[in-house]
Parts: structure tokens; sequence; C-alpha cells
């Protein structure tokens, strides 16, 4: 009975500051949302109003047709599915081994690791692409994803290898007195790690899905394989931005993302906890 | 053991199926071997996709074997792209390219992108005279008597320097915009009076980078010229007296609170002018064809030129060559088609030209923009810009010393950092700090660079000087003439 | 623990192994037989027979695209250095350390440096403790609506940076932005101010839209690391009537701290690379008071061509080196602090 009103207590005061506080943390995203049903000169004059001076749907048509959605949706869900896939293997195999294993050169490739987050992006993507051209994938999926995947992802193996060094030795000490080899304590040990798993995906997923310098400069000879992100380009004209059009698109593309976090995110919740029990 | 293999395949099925199944839609050739032929087209006027669309469309009914793919990246991701196209050799076989002006053609030249027109064939008579007289120019767009581009726009109509006047917000001021302030103390007066009697703000002016430059050459387009280059003197010249005193006048309106406040850009400076949010913008002549995108038309707005000092202009807007901007790529597997849809495109009375006065997108080198425009703005701005002194073509060095061409000396000292004239600018504006040290230090750095690269270019035995970039004789208001240079 | 910046060399024998890498690794143990760390051998184990061939296995698929996507860009990155190269056509003019010399020299690019390393260091110092405070409170048990919240936190990540940065050029812009309009509304302020007309208000500008961008980041982060403090510890803490305080700064604090070096790290590099954000925002204005490295090297790099690729190949690298060693060096004397609190039992 005294949990329960301390329980209550605690929401009373928690949830008005949670809910003041994400409004307002959100607001700029409500804006977006409600600028995609604005004119635009209902945008322009509207100041901090969320509610639009019309409900304009021919916004949504716009974007649809301009950002190419009916085009580039499946382009982008694919770049966005397999470079998350990649990354999720490469980063979780090679940081399980990072974790586990001791190996010449393991001091080594750590260090390199690390070190090479301190590089600049911008700044390799000619030698990156000069990579995927001799490969001859320039002008191909293959080509866009392989890039997408390979150059982030130094950062989820140092997660990932975080999190198999704390998994407790004990664990592994049972796995191999059951004569468990290799793989199997592999595969025992990995659904230990569904938080890192959720961020490597809902991080990875997101950035993938946003990702425009490799869809473009990747596929100069062949528009057809571009991605929303860059078909979003075609609001921003030469003299003059569609601002409700971008709005709209923006709104469009939203909304997998959504999906995307609710369901991962449970992962969270019911991650590591109940497996150390056991 | 069975389990392992199976979770090691699991693995290396998902990579592979990942990789393979994605591995479709490889590139598709450029031409073929049943005579038909795939024109790429290159540009970043995003405004006129559909418009180019149409012009496809056109092209490819009337020459069934010829297909046109014409793409539009917005400008900053060009200017990255179009670069790599050209390294990896999938560059399209026309491209567009309007940076560093003068010396366009010899920079093209020199990175290996372009091809001549009509295979290097001289240009045929009837398709030269579409041009005004003089319009081909060695070193601009011609090189070792092969053309390699043609002006695009013409460029005395095209180009900033005029005053747009928001006609509501006018009338609420109780102002008339068929009387438009002329001096920069009447600007000063519309703007008080627009200030005291409207909610709006005056002059709508955007101050993000180098799109200062959208109210900047307006205004020194009437003490000097819009360029940061003096050719009388042969010098960069923001520190310049009359560089300065127009830089002072900016800052007048600043403090007095005529400006829009903030760093706002151009999209928001002009979108607040169509929302009448803003009395005056100043900018040039496509402003009609993109506020019409927006919905605002012109009987909303009036066009006035520019006003300038109250003792009357000192100097003119720049009228230069610069206008040469479609270019035939040297990767091109179908040069002799891209010419021959170049040669289409400019017929003065063909579908090109007919929708693209249609559309209002601007006035072009090779049609009759006074029989073609309709649009009142537009006509009204071909009105203010053929007033004498009002534009004047400037010289060109490379018609006094043709080594120029080989020159890097302008250029180089122009690009490194080459917005640092609107920062300065803009550094001085929001800090209310006089102009003068920040110039004198820009000039100082690119004027060092510019003669050191000279010098070292003349004792490699190019016939380059700082001379060739003086013309004492020239005044800024007037027409530097084709005949001064056979002196 | 994670190691990253870590890097004890494997030979060596850990001092005190309960400090460096037993706490996030056995908190079970640790919680039943004191500080003291028992049982706190080396987790890793020598590879053996067919192991090695996985591990080869295992390394393979990261290892090949590292080299691919990673390594040979830096390599070549490193080359072009030493070159005036304009990015394409033949490499050929060697310029030695030229291009190093003319970076070294240039006022803007020690500018770029100290506004990114003010940006660095503010972001996370205000990004760290809130994310990890809205953390632990939308993990409590007894929190309704824990998705929601979740949710409207993270809601900002998934718009793009640039995107961010043009919405809210829109919102506090001083004609019509809702910033403004708000204020003036509630009477604050009398004339709409511009925040970005100045240096500072314009750093703080980009420093607070990016915290709002990438709050729900690090809050994710905090959760995962959360998670790895096992419920019994709190239970047994429960027993001993342990309040929530004391339960957050002996339970909680100190068992996260190993995850908590990662996401410092991460929070620091990330935000080395801030871009987007300055190009909308302000363009590196009012001036250049707000240019950054990323935004300097794109200048030098694209801005005008022909391109000044081996110039900003140069900057690129000076900057890598410079953060890695601010960071790895704000990395060791953090750990050598804790250390000798530690051996004194502070």
């Amino acid at each position: 009975m005294a949990t329960v009103t301390r329980r209550g207590r605690a929401n009373l005061i928690a949830l008005p500051i949670l809910i003041v506080v994400g409004v307002i943390w959100i607001y700029p995203f409500l804006w977006t949302v409600s600028a995609a049903f604005k004119t635009q000169a209902g945008l322009f004059s509207g100041g901090a109003n969320l509610i639009p001076d019309q409900l304009d749907f021919s916004n949504f048509e716009r974007a649809w047709v301009n950002a190419g959605f009916d085009r580039y949706l499946l382009n982008t869900v694919i770049y966005s599915v397999s470079s998350t896939l990649i990354e999720l293997v490469k980063a979780a195999l090679c940081g399980y081994v990072l974790a586990r294993y001791e190996f010449p050169g393991r001091v080594l490739l750590h260090r390199m690791i690390v070190a090479t987050l301190f590089v600049p992006v911008a700044s390799i993507i000619i030698p990156q692409f000069v990579l995927v051209e001799q490969l001859g994938l320039l002008n191909t999926r293959a080509g866009v994803i392989l890039a997408m995947s390979g150059s982030a992802g130094a950062l989820y193996v140092l997660l990932f290898t975080g999190f198999f060094s704390s998994v407790p030795s004990d664990l592994f000490d049972a796995a191999k007195m059951d004569g468990a080899g290799f793989l199997r304590t592999f595969r025992l040990v990995l659904p230990l790690a569904k938080p890192i798993i959720a961020v490597v995906v809902i991080f990875q997923f997101v950035s993938n899905w946003n990702e425009f310098n490799i869809p473009l400069v990747f596929t100069l000879a062949q528009p057809d394989l571009q991605n929303l992100a860059v078909g979003m380009l075609s609001f921003k004209g030469e003299h003059a931005v569609d601002w409700t059009g971008f709005a709209a698109g923006m709104t469009i593309s939203f909304a997998p993302m959504l999906v995307v976090f609710l369901i991962f995110q449970k992962y969270f919740v019911n991650g590591l906890a109940g497996a150390i029990k056991g | 053991m069975y389990a392992h293999r199976r979770a090691v395949t699991a693995v290396v099925m998902l990579l592979l199926t990942a990789l393979l199944a994605t591995a479709c839609g490889s590139g598709s050739g450029g031409g073929g071997g049943d005579g038909k032929v795939t024109l790429r087209i290159w540009d970043f006027s995003m405004e006129q996709v559909d418009f180019h669309k149409k012009v496809a469309e056109k092209y490819n009914q009337e020459n069934p074997n010829v297909t046109i793919e014409w793409r539009a990246i917005t400008q900053d991701e060009y200017k990255k792209t179009l670069p790599l196209a050209f390294q990896s050799r999938q560059a399209p076989d026309i491209f567009y390219w309007s940076e560093s002006n003068m010396a366009r053609q010899s920079l093209l030249l020199e990175q290996g992108w372009i091809a001549p027109l009509n295979g290097g064939e001289p240009l045929p008579q009837d398709v030269v005279s579409r041009w005004p007289a003089g319009s081909f120019i060695e070193g601009i767009n011609t090189a070792e008597g092969k053309a390699y581009s043609f002006p695009f726009t013409e460029n005395l109509f095209w180009g900033p320097g005029y005053m747009f006047m928001n006609n509501q917000v006018f009338q609420q001021a109780g102002l008339d915009p068929a009387n438009p302030p002329k001096t920069w103390s009447e600007l000063e007066a519309t703007c008080a009076k627009i200030v005291a009697a409207t909610e709006a703000e005056c002059i709508a002016a955007p101050k993000k980078g180098n799109q200062f430059q959208r109210l900047w050459h307006a205004l020194t387009g009437g003490t000097m010229s819009n360029l940061f280059f003096d050719y009388k003197n042969g010098r960069f010249s923001l520190d310049d007296p009359k560089m300065l005193e127009t830089f002072a006048f900016v800052q007048k309106l600043e403090k007095s609170g005529y400006l829009t406040p903030g760093s706002i850009d151009q999209n928001f400076a002009r979108q607040q002018f169509a929302a009448n949010g803003a009395a005056i913008y100043m900018d040039g002549t496509w402003m009609p064809s993109v506020w019409a995108t927006q919905g605002f038309t012109s009987d909303k707005y009036s066009v006035a030129a520019h006003p300038n000092p109250d003792a009357g202009p000192t100097g003119a807007l720049v009228r230069e060559p610069s206008q040469n901007v479609y270019w035939v790529s040297s990767q091109s597997a179908a040069p002799d088609a891209a010419w021959k849809f170049m040669e289409w495109m400019t017929r003065p009375d063909g579908f090109f030209v007919q929708e693209y006065y249609k559309n209002g997108f601007g006035t072009l080198a090779f049609a009759d923009s006074k029989k073609l425009v309709t649009d009142p703005a537009l006509k009204k701005i071909m009105e203010i810009a053929e007033t004498p002194g009002f534009r004047a073509n400037i010289p060109l060095p490379i018609l006094k010393c043709p080594d120029i061409a080989k020159s890097k000396a302008y250029s180089e000292a122009a690009s490194q950092r080459p917005d640092a004239e609107y920062e300065a600018m803009l550094q001085a504006l929001a800090d209310n700090s006089p102009l003068q040290p920040l110039a004198a230090g820009v000039v100082a750095t690119r004027q060092k660079a510019f003669e050191d690269k000279l010098a070292a270019e003349q004792a490699s035995g190019l016939k380059v000087s700082k001379d060739c970039y003086t013309f004492p004789d020239w005044d800024y208001r007037t027409d530097y003439g084709l005949d001064k240079y056979t002196g | 623990m994670v190691a990253p910046i870590d890097q004890v060399a494997p030979t060596t024998p850990p001092v005190a192994p309960s400090q460096r890498r037993g706490r996030g690794a056995r908190p079970r143990i640790r919680a039943r037989s004191g500080p003291s760390g028992v049982g706190a051998s080396e987790n890793r184990e020598r590879a053996r027979g067919l192991d090695r061939l996985w591990i080869v296995l295992f390394l393979a698929p990261f290892l090949l695209l590292y080299l691919g996507f990673t390594l040979w860009p830096l390599i070549a990155t490193v080359y072009y250095s030493f070159f005036d190269w304009s990015g394409m056509g033949p490499i050929d003019d060697y310029v030695g350390g030229e291009n190093y010399g003319s970076v070294l020299t240039d006022d803007l690019f020690w500018l770029a440096v100290g506004n990114t390393l003010l940006f660095a260091v503010a972001t996370t110092v205000i990004k760290l403790p809130l994310s990890l405070i809205a953390a632990i409170v939308l993990t409590r048990t007894w929190l309704r609506g824990k998705r929601i919240f979740r949710t409207m936190f993270f809601a900002p990540l998934i718009i793009p940076v640039a995107m961010a940065g043009l919405i809210f050029t829109y919102l506090l812009n001083p004609s019509n932005g809702a910033l403004n309009s708000i204020l003036r509304d509630l009477g604050i302020v009398e004339r709409s101010f511009d925040i970005f007309a100045n240096r500072w208000s314009a750093m703080l500008a980009i420093v607070l839209v990016s915290v709002w961008q990438i709050f729900g980041q690090y809050m994710i982060y905090w959760m995962a690391a959360l998670q790895n403090v096992p419920d019994e510890i709190y239970e047994a803490a429960d027993l001993d009537g342990a309040t929530e305080w004391q339960k957050l700064t002996r339970i909680t604090l100190p068992m996260i701290r190993p995850v908590a070096v990662v996401i410092l790290l991460l929070a620091l590099v990330n935000a080395m690379h801030v871009f987007g954000l300055v190009v909308t925002l302000t363009g590196g204005g009012p001036g250049t008071s707000t240019y950054v490295m990323s935004y300097y090297i794109y200048q030098e790099a694209f801005a005008t061509v022909p391109f000044d690729y081996g110039y900003a190949s140069a900057a690129a690298l000076l900057f890598s080196v410079l953060a890695f060693i601010l960071v790895t060096g704000q990395g060791f004397f953090v750990r050598r602090a804790q250390r000798v609190r530690d051996e004194y039992g502070v």
C-alpha cells in the first residue's frame, strides 16, 4: 500500500514536468508537420502558430511526385535495411572477437579503430569513390550499400567490444563446461547484446535513411538508384525553396523511422536483465 | 558441428544476398549500335525540370533516335559532383558550368572537360548570326578558332541591380510605387515612412554569406562597379573609398533599422517580401519567374532601378561576356548529336525559345527578347536596363593580353576564400565597426597572391603583367568597346 | 570494461583489476564479494586450434570494409596532402610540406579549431548530464507513459541535420520566427533580436540546437548502459533500506562509469564533426566567426574550382591529429585522477 502511494506521488511530480518539457521538445517537430499542411503564405505569416491556415493536402501530393517517393522509396528501404544489416553483423562479430580473444595485433587494431574515429568523413569521400569505381560498382545498388556500410561502423565495434567484455566470465566458463565451441558460445551470448543491437539498428537505420552524400555521388549516371534524401533536394530550387513541400516530404519520410523506433525500443526495457539472472 | 555450419552459412548468405540481390541495375550505355543515342544533360536549374522534360519529349518526337535525359542537381551539390563524374568517366554529354567567369574556358580546357562544338569546324554563318556581333570571342568561348560554347542568357537585361517594391506595403505607407526612391536619401525617407506606418520591414536584405550580394550589387552598381576588382587601376577594390562609402550607407540603413534584422538567407528574404513582410527587395532579372512559382504575380509588385548616391551615379553594373554556360563534354560518346541538339535549342523561333519565354525564365542571348517577353515586370526590367549607364561593358584583359588565357593569377587570387569580401562586410555589419581595416586586409592578401603569381608566370615566359588588368582610360560608366584594344 | 581509450596492453597484469576492467564486468560477483573484485582475472583468452579460424572469419567482414573505406582513404589522404592537387587529374605537383605550412599559418584554421573544440566541450557538458537524467527517469519502473516520452525525446534525431538547421533558422529568425514572436507576446523582449548576429550567441544557438537534436541518441546510450546494472543489486539495496538517492550515487553511477567513458568519447568525437548545422544556421558567420573544422575543410576543398583538395587533406589530417591528442589526453587525465582517487579511497 505504501509503495503504491509513493509511486503515485512520484508520477504526480514527474509527469507534469515531463509533459511540459516534452511538448517544448517536439515543438519544432510539430511545427514541421503543421507546415506540411500550410500554404506558403500561411507558413510565412504564421509565426509560432501550429494550426494550419487551411488544410492543404497539395503539399503532400507535390512531395510524393517531386521527391520521387514512388520511385525512391524502394531504394531507400533497400539501402537502409541492407547496410544496417551489414553494419550490425560486422560490428557484432568484430566486437565479440576483440572483447573475448587475445590475438596478435588486437591492441593495434583497437587503437586504430579509436584513432580513425577522428578523421572528418567529408575529407575521405574522393578515395572512397575511387575504390568503388575500381570495384566496378559505381552506379549499382551494391556500390551504394558497400559505401554506406563501409564508411561508418568503427563506433559500433567499440560498443560491442565494450558490451561483450562486460559479460561475466562465469557465463563463458559455464558454456565451456557444457562443451560449447566457438560458435555455440557466440550464439549463447549474442542475445544478451540486445540493447546494443537495438542501438546499432536504430542509429544506423536512421542515418542510412537520411544518408545523402553517398547515394548522390555513387549513382551519378543512374538517377533511378537514388534515395529519398536526394529526391528531397528537388524542393530546393536555384532561386527559391518550396518550404511547405519540403515539410510534407519530411513528414512522409519521418513515419517509417518512428515505426522502427517504436519496435526496437522495447529491447532496451527487457534487454539484459533477465538473461544475466539465469 | 552442423549447428556451427548452419550459423556460418546463415551469416555468409546474409552478407552475400544483401550485396548480390541489390547488385542489379548497373549502368546503361550511352550510344547504342542501332543509331540510337542518349544525350545526358546536367545543370542546376531545379525550377526548370518540367520545362526540360517537355523539351526532351519534343526533341525526341522530331528526332526519334535521340533520347534526352535532362537532369538538375542543386547548385551546391552540382559543383562537387560534376568533377567526380568527370573523374570517373561518367560525365554527361552536355553540362552547365558557370564558375570562374572570364577564366572559365581556359580552366575547362586545362581540366580537359570540353570538346569543341560542331566537331571543331567553324559554326555555320546562319547559326552565328543568331547572336549579336562580337558574341564569339577568342579566349572566352572560342579557342584557336574553335567554338566551345555560346552566350546563353544575354547580359544587358539579365543580371542583378533591380529594386522590387511591394505594392501593398507601399500603399499602406501612403507611398506610390510608381514614384520610387531614386537616391539614397530618398530611400532613407521612404524607409522611415514604411517603418512608421506599417508592420512590415523596409528592405529585405539577405545577410548569409555571399547572398549579401543581392543588396550589395544593387547599391555598389551606382558608385563604382559590382565587382571586387577595379579594372581601372588593376587592383582588388573592397578598400576603395567608393566601396567604403557604399558600405557606410548600408551600415546606416542597418543602424536605422531599415534592413530586416538577422542573418536571413535569400530565400527567406524573397518570401518575406512576397508575404508583404517587407517593402523593398533588391535582386536580379530572375525574380519575376521565382515569385511566379510562389503565386506572387507581377501585379503585386513594381520594379525600379536601384537608388543612386545623392550626387548622382559614379559607376555602373557590370556587363561582361560571362553567359557561356553550356558545354559539350570531352567524354561524350556523341558530340555530334550534342551539337545538333544545341543548334536546335538555339533556334531563335524554335520550341526551346518559345517555351523558355512562355515560362518567363529569363532573356536569352539568341532570341528577340523585346518581341517575346510578355510579363510586365520583365518588360519594365528591360526598359530599366536599357538606360545608358545602368550596365556597362567592362574591359577584358584577355583581349589586351592573349596570354591571360593561360594565366591563373587572377582566378587563384580571387578564389582563395572566395567569400572573403562578403565575410568582411557582414562582420563589420554585425559588429557595427568600420569596414576599412577588414577590407584592407582582404585586398592586401588578394593583391599579393595576384601579383606574386603574375610575377612567377612572367618569369616562366607568359606575357602577362598587372598592366594587362589596368585600363586607366575607363570610367566605370561607359562601355569599354572592342575598338579600344587595337592600340 | 569497454576499453577504447583504455588500451591496456594485454600482457600487463591489471594493477587494480576492479577499477580497470572489473566494474561493469562482474557486477554480481562484486556485489557479493565486496569491492576487492574476486576472480577479476583477464577476461580474454588465447585462441586455440579451430578457434583461430573462427577469429579470422569473424574479423574479416569488418576488416575488409575498414581497410577499403577507412584505412586506404586515410592513406590516400596523407598522400594527397603533399601535393597541389585539385581532386582530379594526375597527381604530379609535389609540394612537400607546403600545404601543412600554409594551414598552420592560417588564422582561420586556428579559429575553426578553437570553435570546434568550444562546440565539442559545450555540447558534451550540456547533453551528457541532461540525457543521463532523462535516461534514469525514463527507466524507472513506476513511471507511466515511458514509451511516449522516450519517443518524444528521440524524435528530433530522425530529422536530417540540415533539415533541423533549416527549421531552426525559421523558428529563430527575428522577423517572424516563433521564438521572437513568443518572447514579444509575453513582453519579455521589446524589439526582436537576432541570435545569429554575434559570434557567441550564434555559437550558443548552434550548441543548443545540436543538443536538442542529438539528445535522444545519448539518452539511448545511457539507457543501454543502465540495463547493465542487474536488478539484484537494487533489490539487495532495498533490503538494506537504501534511499533512491543512495542507490543512484552508490550503485548506478559507479557501475556505469566504464560505459560512461565510451559515451564521453563518442560525444566529443561526434561533436567535432559538426557540419550541417553550421552550414544551415550560420554559414560560418557573422563573418567567419563561427567557422568550424569540417566547414573550413569543406570550403577549402570544394568551394571553388579548381578544388584545393591537397590543402584540404592537410587541414583534415592536422585536425584529426589535434583532436586525437586532445581527446585521448583528456581520457588519460581522467583515468589518472580516478586511479588516484581510488587509491586513497576517496
